[in-house]
């Protein structure tokens, strides 16, 4: 079963004729991926890698199936291509550019749940499933197809920990990147939902960090619905405190958001939490024995 | 994170139309004068400042007269509290306050709300307000594309027990709170206290906001209170205009790496094997010789400035990142930059050998994997 993407979705790419969009276009057609088409504005006609490009997803969806976007696009005009996605009833967008501007992103995500479209990030560094398809950034080398489900907040920490689990012969189905800013899509409950429902994810390994409430939402989650085995590893245990919201954050957050607080409620929800990285791969295979 | 100063969170309030004393920024006690006698004494000197705290660190003070100004502006000029600096002051016409009360607005960004609060208890901690007496404090949520208009705020205003003009003026600042977080890219605007004056008019008598720093581009009011800012932390001031990410921590292990979380790991492995990290730097994408220069002569002036560094950590997950070049660029850096502490590195990417042997050869410490490469840092620094 696939979760979100697999080896036969056809991927667009917003911004193929950027240094990133072109770059990361050779490194996801490596991987296997399908990409189809790319957009840029006024660049229609040319080719990036073998890929066509046109200047608008209504151009590209004339002769092309798509199902799934990737955006490269720099942040001011992010918002603008995650809505052009949108119109165009894009199922599944995938928004890598960094520095969105929390109030276009917090838009973008609300209009798409109403289309029930999915989008992944803005900040996020992809989405991989291991047969065959990657919508993003993620180093190719350091996955392996296997049967655990990998989502984070951090692409670098995430990385590090899908490299372990890997070099442990603990390969993955899909890895889930749900973005490190504030305002995002996809977040950690519904990425559990899809590994819980998908038949080939035998474990969910949850990468973590500082700051927000994703984490306490997955420990609710987990506790009522989820019956398979999670890691999870939070990053920022030695982060000094300071960069929070004022009063009004902490009266709504009521005292969450620490390292300390977060793991507490994942260990209350029965999810092992490895203080190192390197104990997330022993940790997933006790559970799974 | 955008946190404004008290003048810059008032000049937004005055962009949104949310009432305000009549008030002067000065940078200087020459400028506080000519406030003072234009707005007319009494006055109060307040100094502008990131940090919480300042009536009792003695930066709020009301003056009656020129002779009291003189005494003061200097002194609140050249306060701190903690490590922040005040920047300027503003000079604000005093006046009779009746009643305090507290209001402030939030994006939450989870579920895409605003959340207003409001409270009959002003200029206290809002927090213990909530504690003790649930019963004074309003909390409502909306979504963000909610129609928020004048009959919600009267509702809102309403079930704290408002009624009459004291009911009018507090919807009419919902509704430009509402409007000025959707227009100004604002995540947060509280304001405690909302004061009543003597005569029964509301006006904000303090400000505090955040803004989005990822929307600075687009509002040219938060450019202009950006450039006149004294950095605090001029080496803060630096690592932004590097575009890395930085922060200041109090050991001798200085650390680079890519990536905020894996750089955040990295630190957190550093304390967890009983060392001291120096520092939290992320280099960004991509580890170019000059984005390692940059990041390296910033942990050089932390060593520099505070406690000696007593070996840099190097840690990065390329992936596609090739480990020669990136060996090179390190070596490269630490001779044009003359650092002389012991190097640890610790390289994943493509061409991953020659990476390592670039580094054996120059004498550093080269590691593939993250855990060794940490416990020798801090053998190394517990060694010395």
């Amino acid at each position: 079963m696939k979760i979100l993407v697999d080896k036969d979705t056809n991927v667009l790419v917003q911004g193929i004729t950027g240094n990133q969009g072109t770059f990361h276009t050779e490194a996801m057609l490596a991987f296997g991926t399908k990409v189809v088409a790319g957009v840029t504005p006024k660049r229609g006609g040319q080719e990036v890698h073998g890929v066509p490009v046109y200047n608008t997803i209504k151009d590209a969806k004339e002769k092309h199936k798509i199902d799934a976007t990737v955006i490269f696009v720099p942040a001011k005009f992010a918002g603008g291509a995650i809505n052009e996605a949108i119109d165009n009833d894009i199922p599944i967008v995938v928004c890598i550019t960094e520095h969105v501007p929390v109030w276009d992103a917090a838009r973008a995500v609300k209009r798409a749940k109403e289309k029930g479209i999915t989008i992944l990030g803005p900040n996020t560094p992809g989405l991989v499933s291991t047969d065959g398809c990657k919508l993003g950034i993620m180093p190719n080398s350091i996955f392996k197809p296997g049967p655990v489900g990998v989502i984070a907040r951090s692409g670098t920490l995430s990385y590090e920990v899908i490299w372990n689990l890997t070099n442990d012969e603990l390969g993955q189905t899909t890895c889930v990147g749900i973005g490190g800013d504030p305002s995002h899509g996809l977040g950690f409950v519904e990425g559990l939902e899809m590994f819980e429902k998908d038949p080939n994810t035998k474990a969910i390994v949850l990468i973590g960090e500082i700051g927000g409430s994703e984490e306490e939402h997955a420990a609710e989650y987990i506790k009522e619905h989820v019956t398979k085995p999670v890691v999870a590893f939070i990053g920022g245990r030695q982060a000094p405190p300071g960069k929070k919201m004022g009063h009004a954050g902490a009266i709504v957050s009521g005292g969450k958001g620490t390292a300390a607080s977060k793991i507490k409620v994942l260990e209350e929800a029965g999810v092992g939490v490895a203080r190192l990285l390197s104990e997330v791969p022993e940790l997933v295979k006790k559970k799974l024995s | 994170m955008g946190l404004l100063l008290e003048f810059e969170g008032k000049k937004v309030f005055q962009k949104a139309g949310i009432p305000l004393l009549p008030g002067k920024v000065a940078k200087n006690l020459k400028e506080a004068l000519a406030a003072a006698d234009e707005l007319g004494y009494p006055v109060v000197v307040k100094g502008q400042i990131l940090h919480g705290g300042r009536g009792k660190a003695g930066l709020i003070k009301v003056v009656k007269d020129k002779k009291e100004l003189e005494k003061v502006t200097p002194k609140i000029l050249k306060g701190t509290i903690k490590d922040m600096k005040v920047q300027n002051v503003l000079v604000e016409k005093a006046a009779k306050i009746v009643n305090e009360l507290y209001i402030s607005s939030m994006f939450d960004t989870y579920s895409r709300e605003i959340i207003f609060i409001m409270s009959t208890e002003g200029g206290v901690d809002i927090e213990a307000v909530a504690e003790e007496t649930p019963e004074k404090v309003r909390k409502e949520r909306f979504p963000i594309d909610f129609a928020f208009k004048s009959d919600t705020a009267k509702d809102l205003a309403k079930s704290l027990g408002f009624k009459g003009d004291e009911l009018n003026q507090l919807s009419d600042i919902l509704v430009k709170m509402w409007e000025a977080m959707h227009t100004m890219d604002l995540q947060l605007v509280e304001i405690n206290p909302l004061a009543e004056l003597d005569g029964g008019k509301i006006i904000a008598l303090d400000s505090k906001v955040i803004i989005d720093d990822n929307a600075i581009y687009r509002n040219p009011l938060y450019q202009e209170f950006m450039n006149e800012r004294i950095p605090d932390d001029p080496l803060e001031d630096k690592a932004a205009s590097f575009d890395v990410a930085f922060v200041r921590l109090d050991g001798d292990i200085g650390i680079i790496g890519n990536g905020a979380g894996l750089v955040m790991g990295t630190v957190d492995l550093i304390a967890e094997f009983g060392g001291r990290p120096a520092n939290f730097l992320d280099v960004g994408g991509g580890a170019s010789t000059e984005r390692v220069l940059n990041a390296l002569s910033i942990v050089k002036a932390v060593g520099e400035e505070g406690e000696p560094i007593d070996v840099l950590l190097v840690n990065i997950f390329g992936g596609i990142t090739r480990c020669d070049d990136v060996a090179k660029a390190v070596i490269e850096v630490r001779d044009k930059l003359g650092l002389k502490m012991p190097f640890v590195v610790r390289l994943v990417g493509t061409k991953q050998k020659e990476g390592m042997a670039i580094l054996d050869k120059a004498g550093m410490n080269a590691f593939t994997e993250m855990e060794p490469a940490v416990k020798r840092a801090v053998e190394i620094a517990k060694s010395k």
